[in-house]
């Protein structure tokens, strides 16, 4: 994890062509002392990492993220008003010469926060 | 070529709402309405540094924070503190190659577009004189 203690891995469902990854982000992760102070707020860049580790887990290998083609952040995301929230990505040969196509969602119960397309190398 | 920042340092604590640790740029070297030039001195306790290489998202965040020191800038000459920033949208931004801890980043800011509290911008990194990264991003400042 290059952000240490930023989430915990409760679970994870594999499923066609990608994987579910069930997430309780830490409280206690030192990111915040800095994002905000007094205002912790899941910094969107350290969020992004999180559905890159994640990617790397499903898929049993590292991956460098040579593109982000579109990276939306919709709702904030907080440890402290809602730690529990799920990871949903795909991944896909993108054509080009072992480039691999992520997808990925993060979802705080039913409302999307994060969704990401990126080309993996 | 060489310029003197024009703030660097803690200084830049006046223009950008971030704190250690994760404060990921440190120089503002110039300033127009158009954009403006940043920089920041990859140390090796960076937090997004790892095995020497600073990754992608801290190439990133720097990018963000840029835009808030752009934005701060102007902020601070009318005597406000700076405001919380968030990115709203990442887009086409490409990452050639991570750059080295140790190294300086320098960035050039565009600005493309504003609507209210959003600014488009597009940004190019080059570490050394090498442009390692570059796309366009959309900041949302709250009042």
């Amino acid at each position: 994890m290059l952000v240490e203690n930023y989430y915990n891995i409760d679970g994870v469902t594999a499923r066609e062509g990608g994987a579910v990854f069930s997430i309780s982000l830490r409280p206690d992760c030192t990111v915040y002392e800095g994002h905000f102070p007094g205002s912790p707020v899941c910094p969107g860049v350290c969020s992004m990492q999180m559905v890159r580790e994640c990617a790397e887990k499903a898929a049993g290998r590292e991956f460098r993220i040579k593109e982000i083609k579109q990276c939306r952040y919709v709702s904030l995301m907080s440890p402290k008003t809602h730690p529990q929230v799920t990871v949903d990505l795909s991944l896909e040969p993108s054509g080009e010469d072992g480039l691999v196509l992520l997808k990925a969602s993060v979802m705080k119960g039913e409302e999307l926060c994060l969704s990401l397309k990126a080309v993996l190398e | 070529m060489q310029t003197a920042p024009i703030v660097e340092g803690e200084g830049i604590f006046r223009l950008i709402p971030q704190r250690p640790p994760i404060v990921m740029v440190d120089a503002l070297f110039s300033v127009s309405e158009s954009g403006a030039e940043t920089g920041l001195f990859i140390s090796s306790d960076n937090i997004f540094v790892s095995g020497g290489c600073l990754m992608e998202p801290g190439i990133i965040e720097h990018v963000a924070q840029s835009a808030a020191a752009f934005a701060g800038y102007s902020q601070y000459l009318s005597g406000e503190e700076p405001k919380l920033g968030y990115i709203a949208e990442i887009k086409k931004f490409s990452i050639g190659k991570l750059p080295l801890a140790g190294q300086h980043l320098r960035t050039r800011l565009e600005v493309l577009g504003q609507a209210g509290n959003m600014s488009l911008l597009s940004a190019v990194v080059s570490a050394g004189e090498e442009e390692i990264a570059g796309g366009q991003m959309k900041i949302f400042i709250k009042e």
